[in-house]
């Protein structure tokens, strides 16, 4: 891989919407080519050059292309977003919309990320290892679909609306979560490590798709019912590859865990599970 | 002496249309028809006027005022367009318009009252009517978390509770209306049944109902504080309506849970669908915030929280809305336009908003107009200048003009006009 | 005043005058078509090598009003898709299923098309249509009234009053200034109001006592007698129901005798039949009624239809047809929104994805098509894809191939789930369209249908709309239908009353059209007694007070009238 390193220098009040910082925009160009990609503020457009040193080096194929972006950008929107491939390392803080729509790569934000982190992503992996905001992994307004694939990693608290309209895919929360998470869920995983709040599942279709809580729940809606416990094998099989595959030791205390099994949200006929482990 | 008859009110969303102005000279001397609130707005909207334009609270001339504002707004990188729910639709069009010259971001009310309402249209649709067929059919009306006593003076007269309809010739006695709410209010009094729910517990209370409806057999002994066998009897009652609406208000919308309430209240009506008719209706506050809403959207295809600064319509509330661009302190100038946000919006809000230069275009001294960089007197739409509103369900009228503004006074439209064309000439659009 | 105009040396293709690709000039003066344009001042527009054509007049669409609006509202996911940024001459907006309001405008005078008619108009509503037509630039616009389940027509229909009908008709056209009597599924909407439908001709609509027929054929007969310059403009009962095609000739039938108003053969106008034309008893064995209801059109010239021609993509459907609606969405699960409207009407939107993988939509792409290819007189059916329910309106360039191109059929049809084989005709069917015959069922014959006489064609005293498209009719053949597909997508001009509105496919002027709509006098004791039963019904059932009823004319900027004479008892 071939390192691009971008480090902030004088970021404005106003948020730098800057997709071009992504692996398959940079790939194939040279320094000079990169540093005066559009980026706007507000109503002007400014050049990438103007708020980060560009450094580095710069591959021919988006897969061969690693960004760092070398500070904190919490103003700084769209960093990631639409990757195919590559990966992009934030050595710091993500504004909104980090990785979002991406469908390839790794993404990697040692801060943390504001709303809509992830949204709509359909295949890659992003990591956050700080808190990420609201609408993570989430659907934009009105659409009837939000992650269909790939995995978020989220090893801080996540905000409300976690994988709203989730259909396939992943989603692992170290710490805990705010209310309404796999809200119309439809298809995929979420996994909470920490305290789930109330409401998780609302409206959930199911298909497929579960939320295990591993650290404990505030409360079940009354439109789910609980069915039975029981250690189901494929939670073993998950719990080892959360450890293995994404480096989540914590997952290693649940392989012999029984869990609660919740059925619905049966106001929508739904037949999503809610798994709640035993203390 | 003039009187005119059949005056649409230009103060809440129900835009009564009956209403008998008398004139004399230029001032209104009498009110018919209109709710106390109407009629002391129409009797003192005389009262407490902005004089003159200011500029930095120093008197100015029109030209003047309106070159400060496009000069503001046309060096800003992030200007603000905020208001319009208390103006026609000639003027939000306008406003529109600026937003889109200025690369700007336009935003209403209904980013602080019903824009849940409209995320959760956006998720999952909704059933809905014009208020006529609440009159002439509905035997089931429940209002969950809306006060029409306090809010909607004339609602329960006009549209829901009391009026003789085509398939209600009882009027109030052929209707059984319910009451949802968190504390007790003078629905109470109005209503057949008065629900209590614990703060922050519609949202359980509404996927309840709706899974009853679908024939769930419910085990808990109560859900948000409301008994299973009072849940039971609603249901009956819903389903058993000939045909039953909700009106919903802010109860719903700004309480814990917000678009997700909305959401689940849609949800649970178009469940209701399956078995008799049943529809839903938002308790749209300010008068034209439906029209600011409909205009916003033919002409953006968004409805509020529209960003143009990549020179096309884009759309997030959370993120394009008013506060949120205020309190992180994004926005560099705003105009406001019939609308006071220094005194309704969060604290955070306002305190950038006092820092950033502000134009706003209002008739009377405001919060808002006190700390405004410009201050502009316009003409009050629907008394004394014609044009278009929409009521809460989406009908148009025409507002009228029963007197003449002072002289010198104009439209929202035409200032916003005036301000335009100087925007467009200070960015060499002109020709 | 805008200068002469000249277009120049193209093939020229107007059906109604007999010109089938005669090179000639065209000379524009004044906003209309002259003979000839003297002296030196005139501008010319190098159409050599190319078509020329009336402009584009499309007779079903739905472009404004509360309907599309909520269609807008309802689908951000749709607009981010398709965005267009603001230019030195356009204001920016966004595209697809929905367009917002410019864009509409923009899009059909970049194709060519110069006159839309927005295809259902609640009265209710008819202010708010008509704020939005107005912010539709350069097209001229219409509105239908939807007068098939308003409570005036039901009891005047109960009643037998048919002078009371007409009267009601005339006032309501002027009251919504609307240009057409539309009728959606008769009587199924007020029954909707229940939550019920009718499901057959004979159905009764609740508390009224009439029928699907009584509704009908009282308001083509009242429409025929008004002498209005369109027929009746009908979604027919039981829409998107397999074996509907019975229905639809069965309301055919009914109408048979009905005399038409002078000036023309038909007396009803089928919208968008291709959902009325499904044959089977369900969606699992649903198959192609297409040829059955062609071999009816075909005997019968009281008959007009358009297509509603399905495309395979994602958009929006909307109709005031609210039970229909309802049915749609519970069987895709997709988000549902019902809009009722007092007393007159009702409406319902819901997304839905045509895709070439399901063998109904499959079947319904060819019956669009098989109705245009089976149908013999290209008067008589009319290009439309019903905007945005059989598929958005920038779509048209791809239904244009598939008519004059077998090969595009085939190449789509390939690409189709089997049935569309087993289950439609189409495979054989090797008619081809002519030029002429597209400018006839694209702007020729729509324009007739409506009535407009100064529109759809290039003879002297014609509105000066010409469209100029970049295909050389000399060296095309069906062989080269992407070329088609792209000449049609962005005409090389647009003139619009004698100003060129698009260049090379882009908007270089956005003037605002007209908006026509039908003045028709009723006689004073008539009017009278109508005015009495409208101001107790008003204050009785409706929520506002009729005063503030009638469109005002502040709505009308561009209004233009045209007068019907009705024939009264």
């Amino acid at each position: 891989m071939k390192e691009l390193w971008l480090t902030p220098t004088a970021l404005p009040s106003i948020p730098v919407e800057a997709e071009v910082i992504c692996p398959d925009v940079v790939a194939g160009r040279t320094l000079k080519d990169v540093s005066s990609l559009e980026v706007y503020v507000g109503n002007k457009t400014h050049i990438l050059g103007e708020f980060f040193e560009v450094e580095g080096e710069l591959a021919e194929q988006a897969s061969e292309q690693m960004i760092v972006v070398d500070g904190t950008c919490q103003t700084v929107k769209y960093i990631g977003a639409k990757m195919t491939a590559g990966s992009v390392h934030v050595k710091g803080c993500a504004g909104m919309h980090a990785g979002s729509q991406m469908s390839g790569g790794e993404m990697l934000v040692e801060g943390n990320t504001r709303d809509w982190a992830g949204a709509e992503m359909s295949g890659g992996l992003l990591r956050i290892q700080d808190d990420s905001r609201n609408m993570t992994g989430g659907a934009y307004r009105g659409s009837p679909e939000g992650m269909t694939g790939g995995c978020i990693v989220v090893e801080g608290d996540a905000g409300v609306e976690l994988g709203s309209f989730m259909r396939r895919g992943m989603i692992v929360v170290k710490g805990d979560v705010a209310p309404f998470c796999g809200v119309h869920m439809n298809g995929g995983e979420i996994f909470i490590m920490g305290q789930a709040a109330r409401r998780l599942g609302a409206e959930a279709k199911g298909n497929g798709g579960f939320i295990a809580c591993l650290g404990g729940v505030d409360e079940i809606l009354p439109t789910y019912v609980h069915e039975t416990t029981y250690k189901p094998t494929f939670m073993k099989l998950y719990m080892r590859q959360l450890r293995d595959v994404l480096g989540l030791e914590e997952a290693a205390r649940f392989l012999e865990t029984p869990f609660r099994r919740y059925v619905g949200d049966l106001a929508v006929g739904g037949n999503c599970e809610i798994l709640v482990a035993e203390k | 002496m003039v009187v005119h008859s059949d005056v649409v009110c230009p103060f809440c969303g129900c835009l009564c249309d009956d209403l008998e102005v008398t004139v004399e000279g230029d001032e209104i001397v009498g009110v018919k028809n209109a709710c106390a609130i109407s009629r002391s707005k129409f009797m003192n909207h005389g009262e407490n006027r902005l004089q003159e334009p200011a500029i930095d609270g120093k008197k100015a001339s029109l030209e003047k005022a309106i070159e400060e504002a496009a000069g503001i707004l046309a060096d800003a990188k992030r200007p603000l367009v905020y208001g319009l729910s208390s103006t026609d639709c000639g003027a939000i069009g306008r406003a529109v318009e600026l937003a889109e010259v200025l690369g700007g971001v336009v935003d209403n009310t209904s980013s602080v009252c019903h824009g849940p309402t409209i995320l959760a249209l956006q998720q999952v649709g909704e059933s809905k009517t014009t208020l006529g067929e609440v009159k002439n059919r509905a035997d089931l009306v429940v209002f969950w978390g809306s006060n029409p006593t306090e809010s909607h003076l004339r609602h329960l007269i006009r549209y829901s509770a009391m009026p003789k309809g085509m398939y209600v010739p009882e009027g109030r006695k052929g209707r059984y209306i319910v009451a949802v709410d968190v504390r007790t209010t003078r629905m109470e009094r109005v209503a057949d049944e008065f629900v209590k729910v614990d703060q922050g517990g519609d949202f359980e209370l509404l996927l309840v109902l709706r899974a009853a409806v679908r024939g769930v057999k419910i085990k808990a002994e109560s859900v948000s504080g409301v008994p299973r066998e009072t849940i039971m009897e609603l249901v009956r009652r819903m389903k058993g309506a000939k045909m039953g609406i909700i009106f919903f208000g802010l109860g719903l919308t700004q309480s814990d849970g917000r678009h997700m309430n909305i959401d689940a209240a849609v949800g649970l009506v178009t469940e209701l669908n399956h078995h008799t008719k049943f529809l839903l209706t938002p308790m749209r506050g300010h008068y034209n915030v439906a029209g600011a809403n409909s205009v916003t959207t033919w002409q953006t295809g968004y409805p509020y929280a529209v960003d143009f600064a990549r020179g096309y319509p884009r759309y997030n509330p959370g993120e394009y809305t008013s506060v949120d661009l205020l309190a992180k302190e994004e926005a560099d100038a705003a105009i406001v336009i019939a609308s006071d946000p220094a005194a309704t919006f969060p604290a955070e809000a306002v305190r950038h908003l006092a820092k950033i230069p502000v134009v706003t275009l209002d008739q009377k001294v405001t919060p808002t107009t006190m700390l405004s960089r410009v201050a502009i007197p316009v003409a009050t739409a629907g008394v004394e200048a014609e044009g278009t509103a929409y009521r809460m369900d989406g009908v148009a009228l025409r507002l009228s003009k029963v007197v003449e503004p002072e002289d010198g006074l104009l439209s929202d439209e035409a200032v916003l006009e005036a301000i335009i064309e100087r925007v467009r000439a200070l960015k060499g659009e002109v020709g | 005043m805008m200068g002469d105009l000249i277009v120049k040396g193209g093939y020229v293709y107007d059906p109604l005058n007999g010109v089938k690709g005669d090179k000639m000039d065209v000379f524009l003066s004044g906003g209309k078509v002259v003979e000839e344009v003297k002296g030196r001042d005139a501008k010319t527009v190098d159409a050599s090598g190319k078509v020329v054509m009336a402009g584009g007049v499309d007779i079903h669409s739905h472009i404004a009003g509360s309907k599309i609006n909520i269609g807008r509202l309802l689908r951000p996911e749709d607009h981010r898709k398709d965005v267009v940024p603001r230019t030195r001459y356009t204001r920016s907006g966004v595209g697809y299923s929905c367009p917002s309001t410019f864009v509409t405008g923009y899009r059909y005078a970049q194709m060519g098309y110069t006159s839309v008619m927005e295809a259902a108009m609640p009265p209710l509503g008819a202010r708010h249509v008509h704020e939005e037509l107005n912010d539709i630039p350069i097209i001229d616009k219409a509105g239908f009234t939807l007068l098939g389940n308003n409570h005036f027509t039901l009891k005047y229909v109960k009643e037998g009053d048919m002078e009371g009908l007409k009267a009601f008709v005339a006032w309501m056209l002027w009251a919504t200034r609307g240009y057409a009597v539309k009728i959606v599924n008769p009587g199924g909407v007020e029954n909707w109001k229940w939550g019920r439908n009718v499901g057959g001709l004979d159905d009764l609509v609740y508390n009224y006592e009439v029928s699907p027929r009584q509704i009908v054929t009282s308001l083509a007969r009242a429409n025929e007698e008004l002498g209005l310059p369109h027929t009746i403009h009908l979604h027919c009962n039981n829409l998107g129901v397999p074996g509907n095609y019975e229905t639809t000739i069965e309301t055919l039938e009914a109408v048979k005798g009905i005399k038409a108003a002078e000036g023309r053969e038909a007396n009803v106008h089928i919208v968008h039949a291709q959902f009325n034309a499904l044959d089977g008893e369900n969606w699992m064995n649903v198959k192609s009624g297409a040829s059955k209801l062609a071999k009816y059109v075909n005997a019968n010239e009281n008959v007009t239809l358009d297509l509603g021609q399905v495309i395979f993509t994602d958009t929006t459907t909307m109709t005031g047809d609210g039970p229909w609606q309802f049915r749609l969405h519970n069987m895709t699960g997709n988000k549902w929104v019902n809009s009722d409207v007092e007393m007159e009407a009702g409406a319902g939107v819901v997304p839905y994805t045509f895709k070439k993988d399901n063998p109904a939509n499959a079947i319904q792409w060819a019956i669009g098509l098989e109705l245009a290819l089976l149908v013999y007189d290209p008067w008589r059916v009319y290009m439309t894809t019903d905007h945005p329910n059989g598929g958005p309106m920038i779509y048209y360039p791809k239904v244009i191939s598939w008519l004059m191109s077998r090969k595009a059929r085939t190449d789509t049809m390939l690409e189709l789930n089997k049935s569309v084989m087993r289950r439609t005709t189409l495979a054989n069917i090797y008619r081809e369209y002519d030029f002429n015959e597209l400018a006839t069922v694209t702007r020729a014959a729509t324009a007739k249908a409506l009535g407009m006489d100064h529109k759809g064609h290039l003879g002297t005293g014609a509105d000066a709309d010409v469209s100029v498209y970049d295909i050389d009719p000399s060296t095309w053949r069906p062989s080269m239908y992407k070329e088609l597909e792209k000449a049609f997508a962005k005409a090389a001009y647009t003139i619009k009353g004698g100003e060129v509105v698009v260049k090379d496919g882009e908007v270089v002027a956005t003037p605002l059209g007209a908006t026509h709509w039908v003045k028709s006098e009723v006689p004073e004791a008539l009017e009278t007694e109508l005015m009495k039963d409208l101001e107790a019904d008003f204050r009785d059932y409706y929520t506002i007070n009729l005063a503030n009823y009638p469109v005002e004319d502040a709505y009308l900027p561009t209004g233009r009238p045209m007068t019907a004479e009705g024939r009264w008892r």
